[in-house]
C-alpha cells in the first residue's frame, strides 16, 4: 500500500507546466544574413574588413549576438565532433567585430563589420572560422521549459599566400574513381574521392565525359565542392546517361582545380542490356536452334510418343 | 650506237612532256608558291567540297573601324570568322560564384571555335579568359577554343554554361572571338554583362520554447506530439546543414531525464524512456540517408557535446532555395520513478552553409 502511494505521488509530480504547443505558430525567430560565406585572401599585418548585413524579418525587434569561433564545418571526411576537436584555427584571435550585441528594429537591418588582421609573419595557409549570429529576445521566456535557440553560422575561409594552379594540381590527387553499372535498369553511379595536400582550400569541379561504343560523347558536370587542406571530399552521384543501350562505355573523369588545370582518369564500364537485347537474343537463338535441328527434334518427339504408346499398350 | 640515239630521243621526249619549273617561288618544306604576282582574278574555282579564292590584287587603303567592328579588305579578311555578337550573360538563379553564359555564334559555321574573355572592369585592366573547364584563368590556350555546341567540351549551345569561381557582388563582362581553322581569329565582339549576388541565408524557427503535456499514467508518461519547423532559404551553391545539440539533459533541480540512448548516426524505433527527436529529412548526411524515416519514425537523443545533423540540403543549389522546411519532432517518456518537477534545457539549432 505504501509502495503504491509513493508511485502515485511520483506519477502526479511528473509535470511539464504548459499543456499546448501550437504547431501552426508563425515563425518566431527569423533573420537573413548576407554574405553567408566569406572566401578571402588575407595579408599579414593588414586589416581586411567585411560587412555583414543582418535583416530582421520579424514584426518585432530582434537582438543578435555575434561571436567568431574556430569552428570548421564537417564534411564527408570528418564528423562535426572530429571537426570541433581539430579546429584550432587562430583566425578568431585576429578578428574584431564592430558590435557584438546589436538590436535590430522590426523589418529592418543592421550591418556589422568584421575586421581580420593576421599578425606579421603569419605563415601561409588556410585559416577557417565561423561567425555565429545568435538571436536573443527582450521578452523573457519561461525558465522552466525547454528553450529553442537558433544560430546562423557565417563561414570564413581565408587564405594567406599566393596560389598557383600548377601547384594546386601537383598537390592534389584523385584517390578513388569508378563508375558502376551492370544493366540498363541500374543508374550508373560515379564514386570519386579527391585529396587536397595543398596549403589552402580550393574548389574541385568534376566533369565526366562518357563516350558510348556508338554515339556522341556526353559531358556531365558534377557538383563542385571546396576541399580544406589535408582533407578529402567524396562524390557519389548518379549519372544521367543519354545513350542507354550501348554495351561498352568509355568514361573520362576530370577534376578541375581551377584555371583550366585538371586531373584526368580514364575508366570504362559495361552495360548488359539483358532486358532489351538479352531476352530477344535468347529467344532468337532457341528459334534458330529449333530450325536447324528440326528433323532431329521431330524424330525425337516421334520416338518419345512411340515409346509412350508402347508402354501404355504393354500395361 | 643506234641504242644510244634511241635513248637520247626518249630522254628528250620525257623532258618535253615533263617541264621542269626552274622559276620556283617562296616555299616551305611542304609547299611552294609556284606563281605569285599581282594580277586580275578570274573568279572562284571550286568543286563541291573545296573552293580556291584567287587574288585580284589587294591593297589596304585604310579601313573603317569602330570600337567593336571594322571594315576590312582582302582575302584574309574574307576568310576570317565573323565577329561574334555579345554573349548573353545572366544570373537568373541569383548565384554568387557563377554566371550563365550563352554564346551568340551569329552566322559562323558550326565547325568554328570560340574563345571567351572575362573582365570585372570591362577589359581595361582586368582581362582573363574562360578556360575549357569553365573557370577563369590568366592565359588563353589552344584548348580553350571550343565549338558552340558540338564536340566535347563545347560552350553548351543555346543552353550555355556556367563559368565558376567568380567573386560575389561583382559585375562581370564577357566577350567572344571566333576562329576558323588555325590562324584566322576574329576580333573580340561586344561584351555582355551580369552581376553576381551575395551568398545569403535566411533561417527561421517557429517557436522559442517547446512545452510538453503533463506526463501522467494516462499518457503513459509520454508526449510525442510536439515539434519544431525549421525554415531555410539560401542561394549557397552547396546547400546547408542544420545541426542540433542541447545544453544538458532535461533537468529539474538535481533530477534529470536522460537524452535518448540512440545516436544520430543510428536512430531506433522508440523504446524505453528519455528525451529524443526525429526528423522528417529522408536524405540526411552523416549516415544512412533515410535512417530517421525508413520504417516509421526513428529516434535519436540529442548530444550535449557534439553537433549532430538534423536537416540538410546536400544537392547543388542551382536555383535558390525558398523556405525549405523540415520538422523536428520530439518525444519524451518518463517512468514511474521519474522525480516530479519542471524539466528544462536549451535546444540549439545551428545552420551553416555547406562548402
Amino acid at each position: 500500500m505504501k509502495k503504491l502511494l509513493i508511485i502515485a505521488l511520483l506519477t502526479l509530480s511528473i509535470v511539464f507546466p504548459f499543456t499546448t504547443h501550437a504547431q501552426a505558430n508563425p515563425i518566431t525567430q527569423i533573420f537573413k544574413v548576407t554574405p553567408i560565406i566569406i572566401d578571402t585572401k588575407l595579408n599579414p599585418d593588414k586589416p581586411n574588413q567585411y560587412e555583414i548585413k543582418i535583416d530582421n524579418l520579424l514584426e518585432s525587434p530582434l537582438g543578435i549576438s555575434a561571436s567568431l569561433e574556430d569552428f570548421a564545418p564537417a564534411d564527408e571526411s570528418i564528423s562535426p565532433a572530429e571537426s570541433a576537436l581539430l579546429s584550432k584555427s587562430p583566425l578568431p584571435k585576429w578578428a574584431t567585430l564592430s558590435e557584438q550585441q546589436i538590436l535590430i528594429d522590426q523589418d529592418s537591418y543592421k550591418t556589422i563589420t568584421l575586421t581580420l588582421t593576421p599578425p606579421p609573419g603569419t605563415k601561409e595557409g588556410g585559416y577557417y572560422a565561423t561567425l555565429f549570429l545568435t538571436p536573443f529576445f527582450s521578452k523573457q521566456t519561461d525558465p522552466h521549459v525547454p528553450k529553442i535557440l537558433s544560430k546562423v553560422g557565417v563561414l570564413v575561409l581565408a587564405t594567406i599566400g599566393d596560389q598557383k594552379a600548377e601547384d594546386r594540381l601537383k598537390k592534389s590527387s584523385i584517390t578513388r574513381s569508378s563508375i558502376s553499372k551492370l544493366n540498363e535498369t541500374a543508374v550508373p553511379t560515379l564514386s570519386l574521392s579527391v585529396k587536397n595536400d595543398y596549403f589552402t582550400h580550393f574548389s574541385a569541379k568534376p566533369f565526366v565525359t562518357i563516350t558510348p561504343l556508338f554515339g556522341k560523347p556526353q559531358r556531365i558536370e558534377v557538383e563542385e565542392k571546396h576541399i580544406l587542406p589535408g582533407r578529402s571530399r567524396f562524390w557519389k552521384q548518379k549519372l544521367d546517361i543519354k545513350s542507354k543501350y550501348n554495351f561498352y562505355y568509355k568514361a573520362q573523369i576530370a577534376v578541375s582545380v581551377g584555371e583550366g588545370k585538371e586531373h584526368k582518369v580514364n575508366t570504362y564500364f559495361l552495360v548488359l542490356p539483358w532486358k532489351s537485347i538479352g531476352i530477344p537474343l535468347i529467344a532468337g537463338l532457341i528459334i534458330i536452334a529449333v530450325a536447324l535441328l528440326r528433323k532431329r527434334v521431330v524424330k525425337a518427339i516421334k520416338q518419345f510418343s512411340k515409346a509412350l504408346f508402347h508402354k501404355q499398350n504393354n500395361q | 650506237m643506234k641504242k644510244l640515239a634511241a635513248l637520247l630521243i626518249f630522254l628528250n621526249t620525257i623532258a618535253l612532256i615533263i617541264p621542269i619549273n626552274v622559276s620556283a617561288g617562296p616555299k616551305s618544306t611542304n609547299y611552294e608558291f609556284k606563281d605569285y604576282s599581282f594580277g586580275e582574278s578570274g573568279g572562284v574555282s571550286k568543286t563541291s567540297n573545296y573552293s580556291m579564292f584567287e587574288v585580284g590584287g589587294q591593297g589596304l587603303q585604310g579601313y573603317g573601324k569602330t570600337t567593336n567592328y571594322q571594315l576590312g579588305e582582302g582575302l584574309s579578311y574574307t576568310l576570317k570568322a565573323n565577329v561574334p555578337a555579345a554573349p548573353t550573360v545572366a544570373n537568373t538563379a541569383s548565384n554568387y560564384d557563377r554566371l550563365q553564359i550563352t554564346l551568340n555564334p551569329g552566322t559562323n559555321p558550326t565547325d568554328y571555335t570560340y574563345a571567351l574573355q572575362i573582365s570585372t572592369d570591362n577589359f581595361v585592366n582586368d582581362i582573363r579568359y574562360v578556360k575549357s573547364d569553365f573557370t577563369k584563368g590568366t592565359t588563353l590556350a589552344s584548348t580553350d577554343y571550343l565549338k558552340y555546341s558540338s564536340g566535347s567540351p563545347n560552350w553548351g549551345g543555346a543552353s550555355g554554361f556556367n563559368v565558376t569561381g567568380l567573386g560575389p557582388g561583382t559585375t562581370y563582362y564577357v566577350r567572344a572571338k571566333a576562329k576558323q581553322g588555325d590562324f584566322t581569329d576574329s576580333e573580340y565582339g561586344p561584351a555582355g554583362s551580369a552581376t553576381t549576388n551575395d551568398p545569403t541565408l535566411t533561417f527561421g524557427v517557429d517557436s522559442q520554447t517547446v512545452t510538453f503535456d503533463n506526463l501522467t499514467p494516462g499518457n503513459s508518461y509520454t508526449d510525442s506530439a510536439k515539434s519544431n519547423v525549421l525554415t531555410t532559404s539560401t542561394n549557397a551553391y552547396n546547400g546547408y546543414t542544420i545541426y542540433a545539440k542541447v545544453s544538458q539533459a532535461l533537468t529539474a533541480g538535481t533530477a534529470t531525464i536522460a537524452n535518448y540512448g540512440s545516436p544520430n548516426s543510428a536512430p531506433t524505433t522508440w523504446s524505453g524512456t528519455g528525451f529524443g527527436y526525429t526528423t522528417n529529412d529522408s536524405s540526411l548526411a552523416g549516415g544512412t540517408a533515410n535512417r530517421f524515416t525508413s520504417g516509421g519514425p526513428k529516434y535519436a537523443g540529442f548530444s550535449t557535446s557534439s553537433l549532430d545533423p538534423v536537416a540538410d540540403h546536400t544537392a547543388a543549389v542551382t536555383t535558390p532555395l525558398s523556405s525549405e522546411q523540415f520538422t523536428i519532432s520530439y518525444r519524451v517518456t518518463g517512468s514511474t520513478t521519474t522525480a516530479a518537477g519542471q524539466y528544462s534545457n536549451t535546444i540549439m539549432y545551428i545552420v551553416t552553409p555547406s562548402y
